[in-house]
């Protein structure tokens, strides 16, 4: 399985992010970034996408560092080639979250690496939804994105899985007793199946959220 | 699952209750096991703990009770028992502990966040 490269990321197009990586120089992170850079800035086909090498589900063996950031790196071009979809305060705040979920001194030799599939399916979330506010993210075991609200004491959670398959779930108490349901759903019907639980107060309410 | 607003640790996500491929039983710690209030026993779990904790990492408090309650009403007939190890003498473990239940691992992560601990503020 492939990602795809929009061609939104050809040289023309080139994100502000991208040029910053380009000129950190000297390091053996901007060089490997550089190379990177230089396969998927080959001018797209005419029909405007190009297969790149996918890095998922790889353990990480050896040169950690390197490889978390460029794993990370994979989730902020993803991102930039759909920022014209999102308000610039909102994706400065997701690409502070990448690099959160991204510190080495988080990971394990043996974890797997975020899976780009899966941050697709997230990001066609987030088109679908919009920009969604107050989410907690998070990252599995075995590499999915995953994401989290709570309201009062009522939690959604989204696992985002790879081709627009999400898993879910709802934890709410209604007159101090628990009511939970959870399944796996295509992107497409994600509102269908949340409609009766108030996607707005998820997604949409930012202020309902306990501080202390 | 942290708020994005204030930093603060309001969650847990239900795949933390899930059991790894090589796992058969689900890990957890006795609290009473050690004396004191439960922020001491935090405390001495912490310090037996055989996992590399980083300040990030959470311990949720639930009551054997309330465990068992919800495995048994999704189905799963669950048994505790204390097995210590050299390093962890509150470690026990949930035997018959289902595989893959989504309702189950998504109402044991509610119930856990609600009594949510960071390793970071128990050293702090």
């Amino acid at each position: 399985m492939s990602a795809f490269l929009p061609e939104s990321l050809a040289p023309s197009g080139l994100p502000k992010l991208l040029q910053q990586h380009l000129s950190l120089g000297g390091t053996a992170l901007s060089s490997a970034m550089s190379d990177r850079l230089s396969n998927i800035m080959t001018p797209a086909p005419s029909h405007g996408i190009v297969a790149r090498p996918s890095t998922v589900f790889q353990p990480i063996e050896g040169q950690k560092e390197l490889k978390i950031f460029n794993a990370a790196a994979d989730l902020k071009i993803a991102t930039s080639s759909v920022s014209m979809h999102l308000p610039d305060d909102w994706r400065r705040r997701l690409f502070a979250k990448i690099d959160q979920l991204h510190q080495p001194d988080d990971w394990e030799e043996t974890d797997h690496l975020t899976d780009i599939r899966s941050f697709w399916t997230f990001l066609r979330t987030v088109l679908q939804q919009g920009p969604m506010k107050r989410m907690s993210l998070g990252i599995d075991g075995n590499g999915n994105i995953l994401a989290g609200w709570k309201r009062g004491d009522d939690t959604l959670t989204l696992a985002f899985l790879m081709d627009d398959q999400i898993r879910w779930s709802v934890v709410q108490w209604i007159s101090g007793r628990v009511e939970s349901v959870a399944g796996i759903v295509d992107l497409h019907r994600l509102p269908v199946v949340l409609g009766p639980y108030s996607p707005k107060r998820w997604f949409g309410d930012g202020d309902n959220v306990p501080t202390s | 699952m942290k708020d994005e607003e204030t930093g603060m640790a309001i969650g847990v996500f239900p795949e933390a209750f899930e059991l790894r491929p090589d796992e058969r039983d689900l890990s957890v710690n006795w609290m009473d096991f050690f004396q004191g209030a439960q922020r001491e026993q935090l405390r001495q779990i912490i310090a037996h703990a055989e996992l590399k904790l980083r300040p990030t990492h959470g311990y949720g408090v639930i009551e054997v009770g309330a465990f068992i309650d919800t495995c048994a009403k999704h189905g799963a007939k669950v048994r505790i028992i204390h097995e210590q190890t050299d390093k962890d003498p509150s470690h026990s473990a949930a035997h018959q502990y289902p595989r893959d239940n989504r309702f189950l691992f998504a109402e044991l992560a509610n119930l856990a966040g609600r009594h949510l601990t960071l390793v970071g503020e128990i050293n702090a």
